[in-house]
């Protein structure tokens, strides 16, 4: 009998490997293959062993690993700090521990790096799917936990899940209330070192070659939602500004040199027109870029814009939640273009696009100094020619500007975009790439606004003496349905075939009503539990009308409501709970009531055998009845004897229903011969 | 500050006054449950403060909520816990007395009433070693919990601790509690020969017995009734499956005076530690014994009634004015 109770069961053990590995699993995704994999595989041999009830490997053959792991994670990342070389660690530890399972204590370490790396998960990934997942983990640990203390098995793996998932959903109220409640302070608690997110993401990048913006659009993943207070912008009025890219090397568009001014907090531009309040939720977390409507007047903390009106994540202050902006769409960007500058945004790389310069300089000739007149010369070529629109546009082998000018004539975005640009710099007029996003889908449901990555989309922007940068979109000169109902739209049009989903978007079947729906459920999602920060949680008590008190009002709630969590949680286990009956007074009591009510009331002093005795000789028919109660009454009571489960409650049932047999009833029943029975209990007789 | 008890002390003297001991059964209720984290219990809460201190650092909420709800949890278990003890009835039985220096095994029962499975309960004597029971639900079982003894004479029963870990291991609830009974531990046992009966101590022997060390066995016959059970011969038994009985040299009817005086060595207890152990001898070989004690005298006689009277006499002696 293994009664140690510091020797869990074999398939306590077991089962907390196998739960071990489904919450090592996501972590598959975005950590170096091998740290996960060989953790799998200790823990693989761990379980091996112990269901053959051999001995684990030795200290000498952990000891080694231990230091290999070390030196494998300082050989991949360059240092142990850090998220990613820090779980890789943990996930290393995590397996090599597994391999010295053998009491509990080691079982209960294992179960704690347990709940620490399905929290660690939520670095990467923040999806309801996953976290849906990792609860289901969370509800097995539970579970593993209880079996861990029940060393004999006395509950089945059933109910010990039952038990397990019960507890949960128990504990439920307690982690709303301080999710809600406890108070949220803005920004890291200490400087880490800024993760590179050089992982690939979806998401605009920072630089743009031909095909990039077209792989994006066909991916449908959400890319940010956004709120409004008040009126939505008309959907030709929806450009979402990312990174300007400025720098071109004759293929690829890049970011130049950084912009050297960086504005933080109000940003001064000449505005006019109208004004959109509204809040942005970036879907993934951790991103780079963000992308207001330009342009917004107040930066909100964490973000800084540069020169060029970029809107980049200040990586040291860890912002959480919505962005909140005020944007007006019409304003004047450097009225004034210091020469530096002028030559960054006039840079072609030499030799290239022969053709597509020769023509420029046609245009400026015709032009004169008119440099919009050379904006509309290249507007309407785009217009004019055989220009397509297509996400499918063949290879450009050669010369990419003029291939695409004079040639192929098929693109998309970023070869409208691109050659234009290449176009306004061969006639001198400083001109530049904008990466972002247009449109968006309204969804009233949740009443916001949807754009997803395939709304990703490039245009130009022109410097003009006097007006500043201009915003050109030659797209709209070739697919003007493009800015007008979106990119599904135009495609659709030119008989492209796109995904189903993507080309169902303005349907108004079932199947988009679906997607709608599973859109919102992702807003609410975002908005109330991945974006719950300090302002949400300002919000709800201005809600509540609490917004007076502060913090104070947050702790007073709080420790009301876990005081009645906790009532709650008493509750529920008291429910569960019978203490014995009263043993034997009760029953005695019981009896004597129902003798009195009979009409046979027991007199005082009157013991249980005297009371058996007169009731054979006054009421035989009763005596019948309680013969055999009285007799285990005085054997329980006297005799040792102990009473089964749920005697007592039966035995009392019989002594409350006791009656007369219906003849003698009628006779019988008459004046009470006594008072009511004044003694209870512990007659002695 | 010498004359101050320790705080666990404290604490165990302030319980015991709170529930004064019972004639043989306790009913846990909520006045008499105890209950405090574990030390694995604190490690959980140092790890929730870790996941905490993450949360916060990089404003997470899925790890907020992660923590909220172990957080909850470890609320949640306090309650489990308590409840695991809550409602239990724990009854006393009869017990056979054991000699000083053995080990007794109390045999406790104990109830549930409602519908919840209770697996690892604790069950320990003061400073003894625990045993481990697990109860079904709306069930009753027995368990003999270890109580050493160490001195001869009345043993009053210690205080005795129930405790659960069960369900999550991060609580501990116990519950103390104490029965009104005293035990009576029989002398230790030393073995020494037994004294060679004589004429002299006037006893009606027949014939000179000669005493031949300790195998005095002679031969067997066939069982009849009245013979001692202790003298069958339990490992031979007869073609047909009947049962024999030992014959012995010495006349049973021969008797025997264990004499406090005969002792030979001057250690009180080490002689009623020998007088103990004849009493024994005497007994499993179905002598008629008597004994002599200098203020008591039990005149010679035998079988388990007889052997108790004495065992008791020589427990009790010099305890009792």
């Amino acid at each position: 009998m293994a009664s140690n109770p510091d020797r869990p069961r074999r398939e306590a053990l077991l089962a907390l490997l196998g739960v071990q590995a489904l919450v090592l699993l996501p972590h598959l995704y975005h950590l170096p293959w091998w740290a996960p994999a060989t953790a799998l595989l200790c823990m693989a041999w761990s379980a091996l062993r112990l269901r053959q009830g051999r001995r684990l490997p030795g200290t000498p053959i952990r000891l080694l690993l231990v230091a290999a792991g070390t030196l494998a994670t300082l050989l991949w990342f360059h240092s142990l700090n850090g998220r990613e070389a820090g779980v890789t660690l943990l996930v290393l530890m995590l397996g090599l521990k597994s391999l010295e399972l053998r009491g509990l204590r080691d079982a209960l370490f294992l179960l704690f790096i347990d709940y620490f790396l399905v929290a660690t998960q939520f670095l990467w990934d923040q999806s309801l799917p996953l976290v849906l997942y990792l609860l289901l983990s969370a509800v097995l640990l539970t579970a593993v936990l209880m079996a861990l203390n029940d060393p004999h098995g006395l509950l089945p793996a059933r109910s010990l899940l039952r038990r397990a998932a019960g507890l949960t959903v128990s504990a439920l109220p307690i982690m709303l209330l301080l999710f809600l409640l406890f108070p949220r302070l803005p920004g890291p608690l200490w400087g880490l070192p800024a993760e590179q997110g050089a992982a690939a993401r979806t998401g605009l990048g920072e630089e743009m070659r031909p095909g990039d913006i077209a792989r994006l659009v066909r991916s449908d993943t959400p890319a940010f939602r956004v709120r409004f207070d008040g009126p939505l912008p008309p959907q030709a009025e929806r450009y979402w500004r990312g990174p300007v890219l400025d720098h071109f090397d004759g293929r690829r568009w890049t970011r130049g040199r950084p912009e050297p001014r960086v504005h933080r907090g109000q940003l001064e531009l000449d505005r006019q027109g109208p004004r959109y309040r509204y809040r942005l939720w970036p879907v993934e977390g951790g991103q780079r870029w963000v992308t207001p409507l330009p342009y917004p007047v107040v930066l909100p903390p964490g973000l800084e814009a540069s020169g060029n009106l970029e809107f980049r994540v200040d990586d040291k202050a860890r912002h959480t939640g919505p962005w909140q902006f005020t944007s007006y769409t019409r304003y004047r960007l450097d009225a004034g273009l210091d020469p530096a500058k002028r030559q960054r945004n006039l840079q072609l790389p030499p030799d290239t696009a022969p053709r597509a310069r020769a023509l420029a300089h046609s245009w400026r000739q015709a032009a004169g100094d008119d440099d919009m007149a050379v904006v509309r010369a290249a507007l309407a070529l785009i217009r004019e020619r055989p220009f397509h629109y297509t996400l499918r546009p063949p290879p450009l082998p050669g010369d990419v500007v003029d291939g695409f000018l004079f040639e192929t004539r098929k693109g998309f975005c970023e070869h409208y975009a691109g050659s234009f640009v290449v176009l306004m710099r061969a006639a001198g007029i400083p001109a530049r790439v904008v990466t972002g996003y247009q449109g968006g889908e309204y969804n009233a449901l949740g009443d916001y606004l949807l754009v997803r990555q395939s709304d990703a989309h490039a245009w130009a922007e022109v410097w003009l003496e006097g007006r500043g940068w201009i915003r050109v979109d030659p797209t709209a000169a070739v697919a003007p349905e493009r800015i007008e109902r979106g990119v599904s739209a135009a495609l659709g049009d030119a008989g492209e075939a796109l995904p189903l989903l993507l080309g169902s978007r303005y349907g108004s079947n079932l199947l988009n009503r679906l997607r709608m729906t599973w859109d919102s459920i992702g807003y609410y999602w975002d908005a109330w539990v991945l974006g719950f920060g300090p302002e949400r949680q300002a919000e709800l008590l201005t809600r509540l009308g609490l917004e007076r008190f502060g913090w104070r009002a947050l702790i007073l709630l709080l420790v009301a409501g876990v005081l009645g969590s906790m009532l709650f949680l008493m509750w529920l286990s008291l429910r569960r709970s019978r203490t014995p009956p009263a043993p034997l007074a009760g029953l005695e009591r019981d009896l004597r009531r129902r003798l009195a009510r009979l009409g046979v009331a027991p007199r005082p002093g009157e013991g249980l055998l005297a009371l058996q005795r007169r009731l054979e000789r006054e009421a035989p028919a009763l005596a019948q009845q309680t013969r055999a109660l009285v007799q285990r009454l005085l054997t329980l009571r006297y005799g040792g004897a102990r009473s089964h489960p749920g005697e007592l409650a039966r035995l009392r049932r019989q002594a409350r229903r006791l009656a007369w047999p219906r003849e003698e009833k009628r006779h019988k029943k008459g004046p009470h011969s006594g008072g009511p029975a004044k003694t209870e209990s512990g007659n002695g007789y | 500050m010498a004359g101050l008890p320790s705080p666990r002390e404290a604490l165990i003297r302030w319980a015991m006054r709170r529930s004064p001991p019972a004639r043989s059964e306790v009913v846990l209720d909520r006045r008499r449950i105890y209950i405090l984290p574990t030390r694995f219990g604190y490690l959980y809460l140092a790890v929730c403060l870790m996941m905490l201190l993450a949360a916060m650092h990089y404003g997470n909420s899925l790890i907020f909520l992660l923590v909220f709800l172990l957080l909850g949890l470890f609320a949640n278990a306090m309650w489990q816990t308590h409840g695991q003890l809550l409602g239990l009835r724990i009854s006393l039985h009869e017990v056979q007395p054991v000699h000083a220096g053995e080990t007794l095994k109390l045999p406790l029962e104990v109830t549930a009433f409602d519908r919840r499975p209770r697996p690892a309960l604790h069950l320990a004597a003061c400073d003894q070693p625990q045993v481990m029971l697990d109860l079904p639900p709306d069930a009753s079982r027995r368990v003999l919990v270890p109580v050493h003894t160490r001195r001869r004479g009345w043993l009053q029963i210690p205080r005795l601790r129930i405790a659960s870990r069960f369900p999550l291991g991060l609580f501990e609830a116990w519950s103390w509690f104490r029965f009104d009974r005293k035990w009576l531990v029989y002398p230790a046992i030393v073995r020494r020969p037994l004294p060679i009966p004589t004429r002299d101590q006037g006893l009606d022997h027949r014939g000179a017995g000669s005493e031949r060390g300790d195998e005095d066995f002679e031969h067997l016959r066939e069982y009849q009734p009245g013979d001692p059970a202790s003298r069958i011969a339990w490992k031979r038994q007869g073609h047909d499956g009947s049962l024999l009985s030992k014959q012995f040299a010495q006349p049973t009817r021969l008797g025997l005076w264990l004499d406090w005086h005969e002792v030979p060595t001057t250690d009180p207890e080490l002689r009623l530690s020998i007088l103990a152990g004849w009493v024994e001898e005497a007994e499993r070989r179905g002598l008629r014994y008597g004994l002599r004690l200098p203020q008591r005298e039990i005149a010679p006689d035998h079988g388990p009634r007889h052997q108790h009277r004495c065992l008791e006499a020589l427990a009790l002696h010099g305890l009792e004015s």
